[in-house]
């Protein structure tokens, strides 16, 4: 009898195989959805359409991935009645896996409206729009890295860094303005590069949201300071030269 | 178990005659506060 550890298997030893196997499908789908935002961007850089409807078509696999979670979820809450940390495992999964897959739809949005922007003369697309996705890839690398492990530590520190991401995509919205007030044909594209960027900005809240999950799964408490927001956008104004 | 989690405000985890644990019957079955409540009530021994 082992009663030190909590890591100590369970007397049902196929308990402790389900539960493995939640969070190996949770790391699959987050695998999935950077692999997916990776390749959204490098649609977008290179202009290529085949390459961005791959990303759309493969979005697929993480629904049927959370689809997968959820059934499992339901039969471990049926059979196993767990309790204590085994509970907030099992929920923490059922909720990440929700984060993952909009992480996956706002990854294959970016891709289909590279599909549009692809119809337009290129906007001189500063690096910015590549940089603010790196960002957003390396907040869910580390929230998944920190689910891996069980840290909320680190899983803390990835949620702080949203505030980054919501600085620089408030930079890329006043720069994409500035473009639109120039020229007048550049609307179209930037409009396409603006939703783009909001989506990849989301794509960080649900990253900060796996993180609280992840927080309350250790701790069982919810975390107690409330976040700093560096998206300003939503009550900007640009003032019009003419 | 589960009955006493259903019906009881309170519960206490007893083992070999020693008193491990009391409190709220929802604070012990969510988040214990001993090692050994905890191994107990998520069937890991017992």
């Amino acid at each position: 009898m082992n009663t030190e550890n909590r890591t100590a298997e369970h007397i049902v030893k196929s308990y402790d195989d389900e539960l493995k196997r939640l969070t190996g499908e949770i790391q699959r789908m987050g695998e999935i959805a950077l692999a997916q935002l990776a390749a959204a961007i490098n649609a977008v850089m290179e202009r290529d359409s085949d390459a961005a409807m791959t990303v759309v078509q493969n979005d697929r696999s993480i629904d049927s991935l959370e689809q997968e979670v959820s059934h499992d979820v339901v039969r471990l809450l049926a059979l196993r009645q767990p309790m204590a940390h085994d509970l907030r495992e099992i929920l923490a999964a059922l909720r990440i896996a929700a984060d993952i897959e909009r992480i996956g739809d706002y990854a294959a949005n970016v891709a289909k409206r590279s599909l549009v922007l692809n119809q337009s003369a290129p906007v001189q697309l500063t690096s910015a729009l590549p940089r603010l996705a790196r960002l957003a890839e390396t907040l869910v690398r580390e929230v998944l890295a920190a689910y891996q492990e069980n840290d909320a530590g680190r899983a803390l520190a990835a949620w702080a860094r949203d505030e980054e991401l919501d600085e620089q995509y408030t930079g890329l919205f006043r720069e994409l303005l500035t473009y639109m007030m120039e020229d007048p044909r550049n609307i179209t594209p930037c409009t396409h590069l603006l939703f783009m960027a909001k989506n990849i900005e989301r794509i960080g809240d649900h990253a900060t949201n796996i993180a609280e999950n992840i927080y309350f799964l250790v701790h069982g408490t919810q975390i107690a300071q409330a976040r700093r927001k560096g998206d300003s956008t939503s009550a900007m104004m640009i003032d019009d030269p003419r | 178990m589960q009955q006493a989690a259903r019906c009881s405000d309170f519960t206490a985890f007893m083992y070999l005659g020693e008193l491990v644990e009391f409190g709220d019957t929802e604070m012990l079955f969510t988040k214990p506060t001993k090692k050994q409540t905890e191994d107990y009530i998520t069937g890991r021994f017992g």
